[in-house]
């Protein structure tokens, strides 16, 4: 009986996170970039945080991962603190402009999983 | 943040009200279960009063187990819009103008046809019938149309996490990870919320992923 609470419960967490906002329908999966730079403001919030960086070719606004996650993962609100240099992966939005949804960055030669 | 959206719902995400809900590391995952688990509870309710109208379960009266989950349905309605308006507000200029949040609140308004049309039409004509008797046809059509698309809410709520498994899946694919990986992640993001940061799940931890590119 008790383990079957904490399955039905299992199952409703999962059912609710595959809700999490926008997901990644709105990015361009065929045209995976890199871009890097310092990190010009931070946002750490959900539904996810998010970034500017000053890219060599403009200002690219790159959307990261749930708070939890991040912190879970190491990629505390000091790791993409403003200033820190950045290396993000990740793809283009088919929405906004200049707007990039990360899969993976790295700062200080440490990569963080963002998916 | 977008500019584009009507100011309204700019102002909305603009105020401390929405920054508090973004802010906070459990409010808006919190908010985010608890959406789902109204859904549940409210599909299951409708589904009982849809069952009901078409004959089903008729060794009870209909009228006193509609009442039941009518109401049952009503307070899993009233969770689903304190937690669907907190999500909503931490980011309401970008879903104003989502196209499937669109679509969702198209959905909601059939939903609203739907309640009507059993509240006005086929409500009146169940209320006296006796437990075992068989439901008149006015009963039986709104059932079959509650259950099988004007169960709106519901079919609107289902739409994103449809959407965004299909495109996840193809993401990944394209980027050369694993296609269960965002559920994967996901799984571990609710758990987060159960236990403490940093520790470690057996079983459900994720596996370190390499660039392919």
């Amino acid at each position: 009986m008790t383990r079957a609470v904490i399955y039905v419960f299992a199952l409703m967490l999962l059912t609710t996170a595959a809700v999490a906002h926008h997901g990644w329908g709105s990015y361009d999966a065929n045209k995976p970039l890199t871009i890097s730079g310092p990190i010009l403001s931070s946002k750490f919030e959900n539904p996810h945080a998010t970034i500017t960086v000053r890219a060599s070719d403009k200002v690219w606004t790159v959307t990261l991962a749930p708070t939890s996650r991040m912190s879970t993962r190491g990629a505390t609100e000091k790791v993409v603190a403003v200033g820190q240099d950045v290396s993000a992966y990740g793809y283009p939005s088919t929405v906004e402009k200049d707007e990039m949804r990360a899969e993976r960055i790295t700062v200080n030669g440490k990569t963080y999983e963002m998916r | 943040m977008t500019d584009a959206a009507p100011a309204i719902f700019v102002a909305l995400e603009q105020s401390g009200f929405a920054a508090a809900i973004r802010q906070s590391p459990w409010l808006y995952p919190a908010a985010n279960v608890g959406h789902i688990v109204f859904l549940v509870l409210f599909a299951g309710a409708i589904a009982v009063m849809d069952v009901r109208l078409l004959g089903g379960l008729s060794a009870t009266a209909p009228a006193p187990l509609l009442a039941w989950a009518r109401n049952f349905a009503l307070a899993a309605l009233a969770g689903m819009a304190v937690t669907g308006s907190l999500l909503f507000s931490a980011e309401a200029s970008h879903l104003a103008l989502n196209p499937v949040f669109q679509l969702k609140a198209i959905l909601f308004a059939a939903g609203l046809i739907n309640v009507a049309i059993y509240e006005f039409w086929a409500r009146p004509v169940v209320e006296h019938i006796a437990s075992g008797s068989s439901m008149p046809a006015r009963a039986k059509a709104t059932g079959v149309l509650s259950l099988s698309g004007s169960q709106s809410p519901l079919a609107g709520a289902a739409l994103p996490i449809s959407e965004r498994g299909r495109t996840a899946s193809s993401t990944a694919c394209a980027g050369g990870d694993r296609p269960d990986a965002t559920s994967r992640s996901n799984f571990n993001d609710a758990l987060s919320l159960v236990r403490p940061a940093g520790g470690a799940v057996p079983g459900v931890a994720v596996r370190p992923r390499q660039s392919v590119r």
